[in-house]
């Protein structure tokens, strides 16, 4: 049983291929990106908008709303990224509702790479926010002790990360796989439809926790500030 | 379940790829076009606030102005009111004025035509009655009436006053003064002879009395001497009816009628003749 899209490989050269993720990935990225350009070519500043213009107001500030909602207090640095990980991972689920789609989320590849980019993504705005001796002092609290623990914490809450998107969204794929071999009809329909409603809820969780990692490291630098100088701001 | 690192490492770099696609044809132009739809809002708003404080400011100086017109409406109502009252009033006057000046030329005018014709009418009557009686008079007289006009003419100088006589009596001393007696009849001779013995005695005159006929004394007799005069005559009672007539008409002019003017009041010195009063007229 194939378990990943990564298996459909359409050509290879050595180290290098092309396969079904990255094809999907591609399709994603293509109809983000066409959608968003059509959409935002015709922008009205006016107070009557197009329909398409009202949705994607209301995407873009749903999600910088949610942002805020974590803690993060100038939303719009962080939009780029956390915005684009939701949009990306909703509209892989969405698409699997299209026959022969396969997500791209749903390749360990795939979510491991959104999870590294995360890690990465967590210390660089730390860093970015008070600079890299005080970031990494972080690691080293409440005591040097804690080192160890602070880097592993680190390491496997990255690997959680991108194996819980990994299995959410290849069991999806999975079981309507299983289902349609057994009931095919009615049933599978059902299970797609709960696909997508787990699609969306990974899609959430994936940019909340990413939010929140972010978040965690610029509060840990406001919480390490002394008394004397938070009381000076 | 294997990780294919090249897949991983194009899917990092797709992502990235994709942040910045969606970076530059999404979150940038959407934020932008709510930042600019909130400053639009924001400056309808400010701009709405300041017209609705202009507004205010406008109503307030709008009632302001309206109260101002209304009270100079109310006076300036008031003001000519007053003075079309005060208008009325005076014409009213002037009309009222006008209508007592005619009126009491009317009544004047009236007052002048009736005083005129009963003035005419008067006349008339009196023209009339005295016409009659000197008529009646006249055709009366005769020999007898004479006879009796004589005696009473001497009897009344001889129960004349004597002082009344004596005052007449230096002018008949004058020898050039001639007493003149005049009738309205011719005198026979013994008549004269009687008249002028009884005058000579009572006069003490030492010339004749001389004798004239005068149809205008009607029926009477005159006794004259330089300028003075003694008369009975039929004439005087006429006269004086007349003017007691004419005092009736004027008393019944100044006085409304009434009981007393139906009847002529009585005047009994008129029922003799005013020679004896004193006639004399110098």
């Amino acid at each position: 049983m194939r378990l990943s899209p990564d298996a459909i490989i359409f050509w290879q050269s050595g180290f290098f291929k092309i396969n079904a993720t990255l094809v999907f990935t591609w399709v994603v990225m293509a109809l983000l990106a066409a959608g968003s350009m059509m959409i935002t070519s015709r922008l009205s500043t006016g107070l009557t908008r197009s329909r398409w213009q009202n949705i994607l107001e209301m995407i873009v500030l749903a999600i910088k709303e949610q942002i805020r909602e974590v803690g993060l207090a100038d939303p719009e640095n962080y939009l780029p990224f956390l915005g684009t990980i939701f949009l990306f991972v909703a509209a892989s689920a969405l698409l699997t509702i299209i026959p022969g789609f396969e997500p791209p989320t749903g390749s360990l590849s795939t979510t491991a790479a959104l999870a590294l980019l995360v890690f990465a993504a967590v210390p660089l705005f730390g860093i970015k926010k008070r600079g890299l001796g005080s970031y990494l002092k972080t690691y080293a609290e409440p005591t040097i002790v804690m080192l160890p623990f602070n880097i592993i914490g680190e390491i496997s809450r990255t690997l959680a990360l991108a194996v819980r998107l990994f299995g959410n969204m290849m069991s999806g794929g999975m079981i309507v796989g299983i289902l349609l071999s057994i009931t095919p009809f009615l049933f599978p329909v059902v299970m797609t439809l709960l696909g997508l409603l787990t699609g969306m809820v990974q899609a959430y969780i994936f940019t909340i926790l990413a939010a929140v990692y972010i978040s965690a490291a610029t509060q840990a630098q406001k919480k390490s500030r002394p008394p004397e100088e938070e009381a000076s701001l | 379940m294997p990780i294919d690192w090249f897949t991983v490492a194009a899917q990092a770099i797709n992502f990235l790829l994709l942040v910045w696609l969606m970076k530059r044809f999404l979150y940038k132009p959407v934020l932008r076009a709510i930042d600019a739809r909130e400053k639009r809002i924001e400056e309808q708003l400010a701009d709405a606030r300041a017209q609705k404080m202009e507004a205010l400011e406008e109503k307030e100086e709008f009632q302001r102005k309206n109260e101002i017109f209304d009270q100079e409406r109310t006076e300036l109502m008031n003001a000519a009111a007053e003075e079309a009252k005060s208008e009325k009033i005076r014409l009213l006057e002037e009309a009222r004025a006008s209508a007592e000046e005619l009126q009491a030329k009317w009544r004047e005018g009236l007052k002048k035509d009736a005083s005129r014709l009963e003035e005419d009418f008067q006349s008339r009557v009196r023209k009339d009655v005295f016409f009659i009686v000197r008529k009646t008079l006249s055709d009366l007289a005769g020999e007898e009436l004479e006879g009796k006009i004589i005696d009473l003419f001497l009897r009344r100088l001889e129960t004349m006053d004597e002082e009344k006589r004596t005052s007449l009596a230096p002018v008949s001393k004058d020898p050039d003064e001639s007493v003149q007696l005049r009738t309205a009849f011719p005198l026979t001779e013994k008549q004269q002879k009687r008249i002028a013995q009884e005058v000579k005695r009572l006069f003490a005159l030492k010339g004749e009395p001389k004798f004239t006929v005068e149809e205008d004394l009607l029926a009477g007799i005159e006794l004259s001497a330089k300028g003075q005069k003694i008369s009975w005559t039929i004439d005087d009672y006429l006269l004086s009816l007349r003017e007691s007539v004419e005092d009736l008409m004027k008393a019944g002019k100044k006085a409304p009628p009434s009981g007393s003017g139906s009847t002529p009041p009585e005047k009994p010195q008129k029922s003799t003749p005013p020679s004896e009063e004193g006639k004399e007229k110098q």
